[in-house]
Parts: C-alpha cells; structure tokens; sequence
C-alpha cells in the first residue's frame, strides 16, 4: 500500500487539497480544510525519510507544533506500512485523517469509526465512546463492510472492557503515563480481536491498536497533537 | 462519445494507484484460501467424471472448462443462473467421427446446451436431487436427461447415484420407462427435442468422491454412457470398462485441475477456472478514499456564511460553478450545469469513472458539500448521460452531515433520500464551460473473432480502433470509429452463405477482407420530450454491415419495473469494403419492446416486429445483472422463417456475457465488454446494431439500478 512511500501520487493528493482548499472558500470560517494543502506537503517532506520497516520516522516536536492540522501516525500491521495523516475534516464529533495517497481514517475521540481507501474497508461502525471503554464492563460493537454484491453486511460483535496494565509512552519528544485499556471482542462466526488503548491520565487515547477488518487486519495509531 | 478521452487520462491515474496499492493487494491475495466447492465434470457441469451430480454451484458462479480424453474434448461454459437452476453451453469435438457431412478425417463440431434444476437440497438424511437435460436443444447427438441424487456421508465424502436417458441410458438398461424414444424432431437441429426427454432406454450410474484436503479430490464413478456410436460404431476409443477413475487438485481458488483414467483405455485432463460475479473479484482494491463532508459553521457562531447573498449574488453561480466543477473533475466527472438559489442547488453530472452509480452519486453530493455555500440545504444530482438527465436524486445536505458516520450510514442515508425523474433543466442554470462543442479521441486495440466454423472454429483478428467523437450539443453527437487490422486470420474463411433468405449476416465474413475499415460514422441526437420519456435519432453507417437512420422511443419512469419503447429503422446494407458505398439491399425494420425488472437483478425483455431479412417475429431475452456490472443472459427469437428455411440452428438464439472492467481488476472504471455466442448466425431473426439504444443508456441511474450498489455510496 505504500502509506509511507507514495507520496508522489500528486492526483490524489491534488484531489484531497483542492477539495479542502475549495471548501474553505465557500464556507469561510472552516479553516481546518484550508490548511490541508500545507499539510500535503509537510507529510510528503515526512514521509520521504520514513524507513520501510512498517515504523513511521515522526517529525520533530518543533515540526509537529509547526504543522497547520493535527496529526497521526497510523501502520497498517500486515503489510508493515507506515504513514503520517493530516486532520481534514471534522463533522461534529468525528475528525478525518488523510494520507497523501488517498486513504482515509475517521476516528471519534481516538475509536476508529471508518476507513477509506484502504481496500476492504471499515464502511461504518456502532462503536463504543472513548469513556465508555475506559469504564470497562461489557457492550456490543458493529462494523459494516462491503459485502458481496455491494451490500453492506453487518458483524455484530460482543466485546469486554478491562484494564492490561500500564505503560509510559514517549511520542515525539512528548512523554504520558497511560492505562492500557484491552478490548476483547467476538463474533457470532468465529471472528474475534483485541483492540488496545492507551488512555492518559486525562482520558485521552494516545495510541492504539484497532482492529480494522478481515481484510485489511489491525492498524496501529498514535496521536501525534500535544 | 465524449467520455472517450477522459477515460484515457483515468487510465494513467489507475496505473499510479495499482503501483499504490499492491503492497494489499498481496495482503488480501495471501487470504485467498481455496474454498471446496461442488466439482465439475468433464462436461463441465457439477459431477463425477463423465456422469453429472445433484449438487449445483455456488448461486452466481461462472465455470469455464475444457476437459478431453481420447479422441473428444469438450469446452463448456455453465452459469448457475439462480441457486438451483445451472445452464450450459458446451462446444464439443470428436476426432474421425463420421457424421452430419464429416468424414472420419475431419474433427466433428457440436453445440450444444444443458440445463440443470435441483428439486431438492440436501438435507440431515435426505440426499440432494438434480433433473438435468443435456444437450436439450442441439442435434441431439450428445442427448441424454438424467434424475440423480447425491448424498454427503461423512465430510469430504460424497456419494452419488441416478438414472439417466439418451446418451446416459446407453449401457446395460433396465427398460424404457415411458416409452421407446423418437429421433430428434427437427433435421435442422437447434430445436427443442421435447418429444426424446426421457425416453427410450433407462440405465443407472453412480459414483463416488472424496475431498481428501482443500486441494486434493479422489473420483470414481460407474458410467452409463457406453459411447455407442463413438466406441461402439466406429470404433474411435477402446470400451473396456464401465469404470472411471480421476483425481483433481484445486490450484487457486478459481483453477482446478483434474488427471483421469476413463473406460479402460484413455487417459483423460480437465481444466475448469471459475469465479463469482458477486463477489469483486480483484478484492476492490485501488480507490482513493473520497473527500469527507465538510460540515457547515455553526450558524449562530458564523452569520455571514449562511448569508443567502453567497448563493444568490451576481457571480456567486458562475464561482460555484467553476469550484464544484474542480472537485468533481478529480473524481472523473463532469459538471454539465449548475442551478443554484438561496436553498437549493441542481448539479447535472456526467459520470466517466464509477461503474457503481451510487458512488458517483455520492461523491458528487461531497462535491456539493465542500463547495456550495451554507444557505443551500437542498442538494439535487441529475445523472445525465448522452445529454439526458436520467434521474434527479434529491438529498438534503443536513442529512449527509449527520449521517456520514452513523452506524450503518448507507441504509440510514437511503432511508431520506428521494430518486425522481430528472424533468428540466432549472430556469437559470448554467451550464458547464468548454464542453459544447468539444472534441474527443482515443485509439486502443481490438479483437474480433469468428467462432464455430467447422473449417477453423477460432479465427481472430487483432487491430487497432480510432474513434473520435464532438459533442456538438447537449445530445447532439457526432462519433465515428476506424479500424486497422493488424494480424489474423478471419479473412480466410471461405465459407459462402447458402441461406435462403437475403443473406443480411451470413456473408459477414466477407466484411472480414479489408484491412481498413470504417467502423461506423454516425451523428446522434438523444432528448427528453416528455417527463419519463426518452428519444433517440441516429443516422449515418450504423454498424459493419449497415448504414441508415435510426429513431426510437422509450418510456422508462424512474421508480418502475416494467419500460416500453419502440424503434423504427430503414437500413440500407454496405459494400465489403468497408468504405462509403451501399450495395443494393435495404430493408425497414423495427420493434416494439416491453422491459421488466423482475427484482434480484433479473431482467426480462420482448421485442415484436420485423427483422433484418424481413421476417416478422419476436425476440425474448432473460439477463441477469450483478451488482458489480456483470451480466450473463440467454435470448431466443422466433420468425415466420419456418425451420427449413431458416437452415442450421432452426431459429436464433444465443448467450451473452457482458464483464466490467472494474469486475477482474481493481480499477473503478466504467468501461466493459459484451461476448454474444451463438450456436451458428443466420439471416432469420436478424437485428441491426445500434449503438447507445436507450433501455441500457438510461436504466443505471434509475431507482432499482442504483439500489442494487447503495452500498457503494460512501465510498
């Protein structure tokens, strides 16, 4: 998938940004698209220095309180790709990530909601608030893929909350200590994961490991903001 | 047609998205386990080896095999039509066999269909049965009609046991049930041979199969068939055992291989590759994800962006215009017009990428969201194609906001979405710039091939198409396409028609002698005279072999099964040559035809009126549709031609095969390729070709069309 490599795909790239430039002029006052055009470019200076390894070469903090939107870094675990993503979007409480090659993350509070562009994508989900799994206890999740035929096909899932320990994260030059938060799901047919968050003593999800679908398989994420 | 060169530009786009995305593309290929599915026999139906089995194939499943042994091969192609209906169509061939005008030097040709039906699944006790007829409608000379019934014992362990008739009735029989059998009922062939099924001698077979592990499966069957004429008579192979044995090794998903040993004497091969129109097959990787709604400011926190002034200024269109018209081209689309007030906004879109139409319609509504200002809440997308509107699908701009992530979003948007007819344009919209007039070309390769003909059943050629076309006005078109043959063979068939009606499609072949060709020249002009009516005109060189004018009519609402229309045509035949002249034969033909939709994606047609040789008639088609574009259908036509006349085949009929390119690879495109077989081409129940008929250009944006992929649009 090259998230971390491609960045040379200027139509994509071209497409995302000028929407957002676009956008920004109609509605004024929606500066948060606007900025994606800079950010265009702060992910291709990014992402050329990335190894392959899956890891994705974080910018400096400097560079990052730099960076005109909010950014990610997310690897796709299978096959090892890694990228940054840049904010450009945010409908109500759920903010867009995009790469420069034209996948798409939507996350609320850090809970992956929807993939793009990633192939056998997360289409939409029912999925728990960010409070909600910090609590613990049990709930039920449903993901929405493209099934055979364009349908859209639910998979329903029975999950538990509880807390695996801690850990003290150091990203970006930007240290937390953070409560690993494990949720264990299964499906009616047999399909089971284990998503993980790291909560930070403010209850905000600094990095996690979802489970995208049978597909594409788990994703891993950091927030990169302050 | 302009969608033409904005085609060739996706192309190179689709290329750098592939380099993109084959880092997962080896990820979901690596998750492409290979699925135990019913086997297929050597006539490449659901069976053992030679005898069929009560099983069917997974509903949708497209099988092509070839499987040979001694002197016979047989290439098959068998769609299961519907979870317990499964079709063939078969070509076979039989070294020395001396028959119908063959000699013991020639390889003998057949076409031939079967069909299958289950009349019972299989249950904790009660095995699966299948009725099966095969070579129903042929010669008959590979007949037979077989009831079998086949049980799993254990897993990967099946067993299977029948009765058959005709061919499968031919070894040890233990009496004629119902009666002695006739000879077939028509010598031309072709016909149904109603009056055989099930008749004369009646012989049991049964067999065995053992899926060892997910690639590996053992055979063994007791056949009824005793080969009388092709062993027996003249002797082609050894009869020395009723006994097969084979196994098979499932390469691939899709490929499956098979080694046997048949009747004693003869090693046997077959090769089956089949595949799933429901499913994408190329894992519908290599899109790029769409722009996320841009939801609009907070209101009472930002006043001036929902001033209506923004809409209504002048200016304020010709802006919105030009922006939606920037986002829109990054998706492959097209602004054709713009009508913008205070609430509400019309886009009238040409789609050149998505063969989901959903998607298109999707993504045209984000346009419209990152784009027009706040006052407008009412979003309408007029699909329009060949310069129509095709529908107006009516979204109100709060609902995409509230409901982009929303759990199940597809069905929640569809649930508050409205599909109307397109009617007019909106007073004072504006239309799109630098489209009229506007000029378009492309040049791509071509392969034309000739099927069937005893002498060389496949002849090709390959060449290269030019086409180019100006879109003079909205649904004025003029487009025209030469081609270049660069090598093959089709120029060498000889074969003279000795039809006794004019010869309209018999000396076809002789169109095949030139290496330059004009492939069609014609202007087209399409409308909307009324609401839910469509119209169409075209003039010119119509197809290869046919030059004239063309109009038709259709009557299609958007939100209904059933669509009537009617076309009238005066066709005039062309020189061989190819070039501008006529030769002397003309003809006025035309039809009225009446579309259904009977749900599920099968769609039925009948056409009533005159043919290409001036016969009176009718055409009745059955297709079904996937959701991802491909289409497999069966059509038959019966004239006042009698069957002598007519020759070879009896009356006409035929298969179809229509496969998106988006189908077999990950590309969103909305390019795709029909194959029309028949069993032979005659001159009775002939139609003209004409390009952009109206039933096809219309129907995917309408209601039941874009319901089928409303999967697709948020994607």
């Amino acid at each position: 998938m090259a998230l971390s490599r491609n960045f040379g795909l200027r139509a994509a790239v071209a497409a995302l940004a000028a929407a957002a430039v676009l956008a920004g002029c109609s509605s004024s006052g929606q500066g948060v698209a606007n900025d994606f055009s800079r950010i265009g470019q702060v992910l291709g200076q990014k992402s050329r220095a990335a190894p392959r390894t899956g890891e994705v070469a974080l910018p400096t903090r400097a560079a990052l309180d730099a960076a005109p939107a909010p950014l990610i870094a997310m690897v796709v675990e299978s096959p090892g790709a890694g990228a940054l993503l840049g904010r450009i979007a945010v409908n109500r409480d759920v903010a867009t990530y995009a790469t420069a090659d034209g996948v798409t993350v939507s996350l609320r509070d850090g809970v992956l909601v929807q993939t793009r562009g990633l192939g056998s994508d997360l289409m939409s989900a029912g999925v728990p608030t960010a409070g909600r799994l910090a609590a613990g206890g049990a709930h039920n999740r449903v993901h929405h893929y493209a099934g055979p035929e364009d349908r859209i096909v639910p998979r329903p899932f029975d999950c538990r909350t509880e807390t695996a320990g801690g850990e003290r994260l150091t990203i970006a030059g930007l240290s937390f200590d953070t409560r690993i938060v494990a949720e264990r799901c299964s499906g009616a047919d047999g399909e089971s994961f284990e998503n993980r968050f790291w909560f930070d003593n403010r209850g905000k999800i600094r990095q996690s490991r979802q489970w995208v679908g049978q597909g594409v398989g788990f994703v891993r994420l950091q927030d990169l903001a302050r | 047609m302009g969608t033409v060169k904005p085609m060739r530009k996706r192309n190179r786009a689709i290329a750098v998205k592939l380099a993109a995305a084959t880092g997962i593309g080896a990820l979901v290929a690596t998750q492409a386990i290979p699925q135990t599915r019913p086997s297929l026999n050597l006539y490449g139906g659901t069976g053992l080896i030679d005898m069929p089995s009560a099983e069917m194939q997974p509903d949708g499943e497209l099988s092509v095999t070839v499987g040979a042994f001694g002197p016979i091969f047989r290439s098959t192609l068998t769609f299961q039509m519907a979870p317990r209906i499964q079709g063939s169509f078969r070509y076979t061939g039989v070294r020395g066999l001396t028959l119908g005008g063959f000699g013991p030097n020639d390889t003998y040709y057949d076409r031939s269909f079967d069909i299958r039906i289950q009349l019972l699944r299989e249950g904790r006790y009660r095995p699966a049965v299948a009725l099966g007829l095969q070579d129903f409608a042929g010669t008959g000379n590979f007949a037979g009609e077989y009831l079998v019934a086949t049980k799993s014992l254990v897993p990967g362990f099946k067993v299977t046991g029948g009765i058959g008739w005709g061919r499968f009735g031919s070894r040890n029989p233990i009496g004629s049930p119902f009666g002695p059998r006739p000879g077939a009922s028509t010598p031309t062939g072709g016909n149904f041979n109603a009056g055989q099924w099930f008749r004369g001698p009646a012989a049991l077979f049964g067999g065995v199969e053992w899926q060892v592990n997910d690639r590996l499966g053992l055979k063994a069957e007791y056949s009824s068939d005793a080969y009388t004429l092709e062993a027996g008579a003249q002797n082609l192979f050894a009869m020395n055992s009723p006994f097969n044995f084979g196994a098979e090794y499932q390469v691939t998903e899709a490929i499956r291989l098979g080694a046997y040993y048949l009747y004693g004497s003869r090693l046997g091969i077959s090769a089956s590759i089949a595949l799933n129109p429901k499913t994408r097959p190329a894992g519908s990787v290599g899109y790029t994800a769409p722009v996320p709604i841009i939801p609009r400011p907070d209101r009472g926190a930002n006043p001036g962006a929902w001033s209506p002034s923004l809409a209504t200024a002048p200016g304020a269109a010709e802006g919105a215009r030009g922006r939606l018209a920037a986002v829109l081209s990054a998706d492959g689309m097209v602004l054709e017009a713009l009508a913008l007030d205070e609430g509400r906004a019309q886009l009238r879109v040409r789609n050149n990428r998505y063969d989901a139409e959903a998607q298109a319609i999707g993504r045209a509504a984000r346009a419209m969201a990152a784009v027009l200002p706040a006052s407008v809440e009412v979003f309408e997308i007029v699909p329009v194609v060949q310069g129509m509107g095709t529908s107006r699908v009516i979204l109100r701009r709060s609902d995409l906001e509230a409901l982009e992530h929303a759990p199940d979003a597809a069905a929640a948007l569809r649930a508050r979405v409205q599909v109307a007819d397109a009617g007019p344009m909106p007073a004072g919209a504006i239309r799109g710039e630098g489209l009229y007039p506007r000029f378009s070309w492309s040049l791509a390769p071509y392969i034309r091939t000739a099927l069937f003909d005893p002498e060389n059943p496949f002849r090709i050629d390959v060449g290269l198409r030019a086409q180019a076309a100006v879109d003079i006005a909205p649904g004025l078109i003029l487009s025209g396409s030469v081609t270049q043959k660069l090598a093959g063979n089709l120029d060498q068939s000889t074969r003279t028609g000795n039809s006794r009606l004019p010869p309209v499609r018999t000396d076809s072949n002789r169109y095949d002698r030139v290496g330059t060709a004009l492939e069609r020249l014609t202007l087209a002009w399409y409308a909307r005279p009324a609401a839910n009516v469509y119209s169409r005109v075209t003039v010119g060189y119509l197809e290869r072999m046919y030059g004239g004018v063309s109009a038709e009519i259709l009557w299609k609402p958007v939100d209904r099964r059933l669509a009537l229309g009617a076309e009238v045509n005066w066709a005039k035949q062309r020189d061989f040559d190819q070039g501008f002249g006529f030769r002397n034969y003309s003809v006025a033909t035309g039809h009225v035809s009446a579309y259904y939709d009977f749900g599920g994606g099968y769609l039925g047609q009948v056409d009533v009126g005159r043919y290409l040789a001036g016969d009176w008639g009718a055409t009745v088609s059955l297709d079904r549709e996937f959701a991802n574009g491909w289409r497999v259908g069966a059509f038959a036509t019966l004239t006042d031609v009698p069957f002598s006349t007519f020759g070879e085949g009896s009356f006409d009929k035929g298969i179809r095969l229509t496969i998106p390119l988006s189908g077999v690879a990950p590309v969103d495109s909305r390019l795709k390729s029909t194959v029309t077989l028949r069993p032979v081409q005659r001159d009775g129940g002939a139609r003209l070709e004409v390009d952009g008929r109206l039933y096809e250009s219309v129907r995917d944006y309408h209601t039941r069309s874009l319901d089928t992929q409303w999967g697709r649009v948020w994607r």
